[in-house]
């Protein structure tokens, strides 16, 4: 109890925290575009939605290879990929018993809502933005799915939390929340 | 407003206009996506135009993408230099020097951009269709050599820093 305590920084740098920006969330970015991937993570980091530690990969492929269920919190995927496209990497992830719980969020060109419901019915998508996207339009979109993730996190945490000692080490920002939740 | 092909093109140069057989929901809903997406990622007016200036033999940047379903067609989206610089930058945000490989990045992930915009457009009107990925090609004097079964039109629009164009390309 204590190593949780004292390893997780986001709740306990401030136990009444309400505000998601008390929480980092290890985002991968899956695009075969270098200039996209560079443009959804100053967008996200301009929504204020959250604190971000970023994974990009610009092919499904290489996501997969790169893919780590504790260590990936969310997933931003791009539909038109070479190689594997993101409707088949998103049914990749749901078909792993062990990181199927993992909010997909597809960011694509594709505007059509026959698409969208595609998305959703085939690859079971969390979010659907389409590009070209607001810092707006991503806070509308993307706040809930955040607040879900901080959700699931902050109610096993805090009963421990209001337990720790007063001379408990400040907390450190750094790692994924949920590799230190399961830890 | 769109115009046939008339510049290194065998096949167009003759046929007057709005007898191509170029379907006029595609002309129509072409020009619309292309205003509505570039007007979104320019954050300004983007507007129909007469002529244009990338005619000439300057420096361009073309981003070209396929599309199957129940018509079949190609779409090019032609930039030249200031065009191209100006739309990057509102686009990404930030400054994409002409001659970076970023340039070609960008230019792709526009017409991916406007190319989805038409899907959809295209099916709210009844009519299915499925995008390839882009591809994009830098340089000038470019040559459209058409195949007898194919035809083409040509867009022209402008924004606040220059005119660029739209080519479409369909089977007969």
């Amino acid at each position: 109890m204590q190593e949780i305590l004292t390893t997780n920084t986001l709740v306990a740098a401030d136990p009444n925290a309400t505000h998601l920006n008390d929480f980092a969330v290890r985002a991968m970015i899956i695009d075969d575009s270098r200039v996209m991937r560079s443009m959804i993570m100053q967008s996200l980091q301009k929504a204020e939605l959250a604190a971000f530690d970023f994974t990009e990969a610009g092919t499904g492929s290489e996501a997969l290879d790169k893919f780590d269920a504790d260590l990936i919190d969310l997933i931003f995927v791009d539909w038109n990929m070479p190689e594997m496209n993101g409707i088949e990497f998103a049914r990749h992830i749901r078909s792993m018993p062990w990181a199927h719980h993992i909010p997909i969020v597809m960011i694509t060109s594709e505007a059509g809502t026959d698409k969208q419901q595609n998305a959703y019915d085939k690859a079971r998508i969390s979010c659907y933005v389409t590009k070209p996207f607001t810092v707006e339009e991503l806070q509308d979109k993307i706040g809930p799915v955040i607040a879900a993730i901080a959700k699931k996190l902050r109610p096993p945490l805090a009963p421990a939390i209001n337990a720790a000692p007063a001379s408990a080490p400040p907390a450190k920002q750094s790692g994924g929340f949920f590799t230190r939740l399961l830890n | 407003m769109y115009h046939d092909i008339s510049l290194h093109s065998t096949h167009n140069a003759d046929m007057p206009l709005g007898e191509s057989p170029v379907p006029a929901v595609l002309c129509e809903q072409t020009e619309k996506a292309v205003v509505e997406a570039l007007s979104k990622i320019c954050l300004s007016d983007v507007v129909t135009e007469e002529t244009y200036t990338g005619s000439e033999h300057r420096e361009k940047v073309v981003g070209m993408i396929s599309f199957v379903g129940d018509l079949i067609w190609t779409m090019d989206l032609i930039l030249p230099h200031d065009s191209a610089e100006a739309i990057a930058q509102k686009f990404a945000g930030f400054d994409i020097p002409y001659e970076s490989q970023d340039m070609g990045d960008v230019v792709g992930e526009v017409v991916n951009v406007i190319a989805g915009v038409l899907c959809g457009n295209l099916h709210s009107v009844g009519i299915r269709s499925q995008m390839s990925l882009p591809t994009v090609t830098r340089g000038n004097a470019f040559e459209l050599m058409l195949p007898d079964n194919l035809v083409a039109r040509e867009f022209y629009f402008s924004t606040f820093e220059d005119d660029f164009c739209v080519r479409i390309t369909s089977m007969r």
